[in-house]
């Protein structure tokens, strides 16, 4: 069974149609959501993360309709990294992460612990007694980075942890600290799901790349398969071709 | 891993910087301090005004009046004065405080901004149109409870208009929200002129006092009613301190947590209609002390509603009845709207908070 399904699913906003007949994310699977800006992937993110209604068609997590589950039971197994979010309120870093506790059931000292692993797993231990609303936008990222992680911590069955674009505000070091985070816990039976912009990201750590184009599903594979320079070239409008690197690392350029 | 190369100096010199976690006040020894300073105001204000009792006279009287027994000495005269006139309006006060500065705190959270008041979603307003216009169409000897009633169902169906109004398919929106707050509001001042324009004189007296705020009507049936709203109202926000933290993050983010979005902010609405909507009823227009009291929490307890919410309530009946204690010093024999006073110390600190606010920008 798929950890996530989506069949003939509509969803309209305004001018723009998203239209997506079948999708599916099995564990253990790390996919990028690739495309233009306004193809609709993040509007993809957004339906999945229940935020945008589809007007129609069928959204199933674990073979239960997204809507039919308990709101806490489904934050235990769907969470979303937002791209920036904004926190007026003087939280230190320490306690945003602790606000991923809210669907889980965990003791004072269970939930210390439980951040500290989070935090460190986030590269984010230095942050911990740091004012949030001080922080830059990749410290920022990485604080939320570390509150879904923990947000996730109790699942009973592979959860699913959406990220929008998550390494926008990352340094390099910290983009490819994040990327291997992700791909790790892919291979440990999440699934995830991720709206990139980086190709050789998407070319170097995903299992499937999703391209979108129009609000709908244009390719969908492997990613040697789908990012061929000819595909590239084609949905992006920019000619590329693929380079090698000493090591053997397929670059798109 | 190490990461020495983000820890070699200080990322912005600022001396906040230095809080940490545990470095919070810790909860439990903050409410037993501000429960003792809460009974040390309420004896103050048992025993003082124009005419002094000493306080353990006072406390016996009111045993004498619960109980039936007749320890105290106080003369009658003295005893009246204390059991029905000091002892509800004590009480009133605390729990007008108590509701009003919960209030505050939720709508600040509800709209993620930290200096957000009750009044601006328009319940005060609201509240207030339908008190004045009680005070102008029913006879006088009605307005013991028609006030009260009219208050509260203007507030609250104000407050449902506003959301109404505010809603839309995406969910509801704060910048509309906003706006239509000081649509009704402004709609609201203009019926209130309008009312005290054509009001005789003696509906006039009445109506000015009422829109600075007093607790001098004190009585019983405002203490049974405000109690028992804000017990309610105290239970029902502390099952509530855990959506509303999330909800600091923003509505989808609160979404993703598994909370129930639209449902907990009508509920929130709801309540914060109903503690507003009474306190006007029962001692007028009272501002800033939802602002004052949960901004002061919040810079020494941190802002998870955990902690805000009972500490800004004990604060809330802290200030109210220590500003209505000086209300009554002031000027004697005279005494101040106890409104004007809290305004004319609350609004300067909401112009500190906004140049504040102006100097981060």
């Amino acid at each position: 069974m798929n950890l996530f399904e989506i069949e003939a699913l509509g969803c309209s906003r305004g001018s723009f149609q998203l239209q997506i007949p079948g999708w599916q994310v099995s564990a253990g699977e790390f996919v990028a959501l690739l495309g233009r800006n306004g193809t609709g992937k993040s509007t993809l993110l957004r339906v999945i993360a229940g935020e945008i209604k589809a007007t129609t068609g069928q959204l199933t997590l674990h073979g239960k309709s997204l809507s039919a589950w308990q709101g806490r039971a489904r934050a235990r197994h769907l969470a979303v990294l937002p791209q920036a979010s904004d926190l007026n309120f003087g939280f230190v870093a320490e306690e945003v992460v602790a606000l991923g506790a809210i669907p889980l059931a965990l003791n004072w000292r269970a939930l210390e612990a439980a951040i500290r692993r989070v935090m460190e797993e986030a590269d984010c231990m230095d942050l911990k007694g740091k004012p949030y609303p001080q922080l830059s936008g990749g410290e920022k990222q990485r604080i939320h980075f570390a509150r879904v992680l923990l947000q996730l911590s109790q699942a009973e069955s592979a959860p699913l942890l959406l990220l929008d674009e998550p390494t926008s505000a990352q340094d390099l070091k910290q983009q490819h600290h994040i990327l291997a985070r992700v791909k790790h816990l892919s291979e440990t039976g999440y699934g995830v799901v991720a709206v990139l912009h980086d190709l050789n990201q998407a070319l170097n750590y995903t299992d499937r790349c999703t391209l979108m184009q129009g609000g709908n599903i244009v390719a969908d594979g492997p990613p040697e398969q789908t990012l061929t320079p000819t595909n590239v070239s084609e949905h992006w409008g920019y000619p590329v071709t693929y380079a090698e690197t000493a090591s053997g690392q397929r670059l798109l350029c | 891993m190490p990461a020495c190369w983000r820890n070699c100096g200080p990322l912005r010199p600022d001396p906040s910087q230095q809080i940490t976690m545990s470095s919070r006040i810790p909860l439990m020894p903050s409410v037993v301090a501000l429960a003792i300073l809460l009974v040390i105001v309420c004896l103050a204000s048992i025993a003082m005004g124009v005419v002094k009792v000493p306080i353990g006279q006072g406390l016996l009287s009111i045993v004498d009046r619960l109980s039936g027994s007749s320890t105290s000495d106080l003369s009658d005269y003295q005893q009246a004065i204390i059991v029905e006139l000091r002892l509800p309006r004590t009480l009133l006060a605390v729990l007008v405080g108590v509701m009003l500065a919960q209030c505050g705190a939720v709508m600040q959270g509800l709209f993620r901004n930290p200096l957000a008041d009750p009044g601006i979603i328009g319940v005060s307003s609201g509240a207030a149109v339908g008190a004045v216009l009680a005070i102008y169409f029913s006879p006088a000897g009605e307005t013991w409870w028609t006030v009260p009633m009219a208050a509260f169902l203007a507030g609250l169906i104000c407050t449902l208009l506003i959301y109404q109004l505010a809603r839309g398919p995406l969910g509801t929106s704060v910048l509309v929200l906003l706006l239509a707050g000081i649509a009704v509001s402004a709609l609201a001042g203009s019926i209130i002129g309008l009312i005290t324009y054509v009001a005789d004189d003696t509906r006039l007296r009445d109506l000015t006092l009422w829109q600075m705020g007093s607790f001098a009507a004190a009585d019983g049936t405002r203490v049974w009613l405000a109690l028992i709203v804000a017990v309610m109202l105290f239970i029902r926000f502390q099952h509530c301190a855990a959506p509303l933290n999330a909800l600091l993050l923003g509505e989808a983010e609160a979404q993703h947590l598994g909370i129930d979005v639209e449902r907990q902010k009508k509920e929130l609405i709801i309540l914060v209609a109903l503690g507003v909507g009474l306190s006007v009823a029962c001692a007028g227009i009272i501002g800033f002390v939802g602002l004052v009291v949960p901004h002061i929490v919040r810079s020494i307890a941190g802002p998870d509603h955990r902690s805000l919410l009972p500490l800004a309530a004990l604060g809330g009946g802290i200030l109210m009845l220590g500003a209505d204690v000086a209300s009554r010093l002031l000027i004697q024999p005279a005494e101040l709207p106890v409104g004007l006073l809290t305004a004319l110390l609350g609004a300067p600190f909401f112009i500190l908070l906004l140049l504040d606010l102006k100097k981060r920008l």
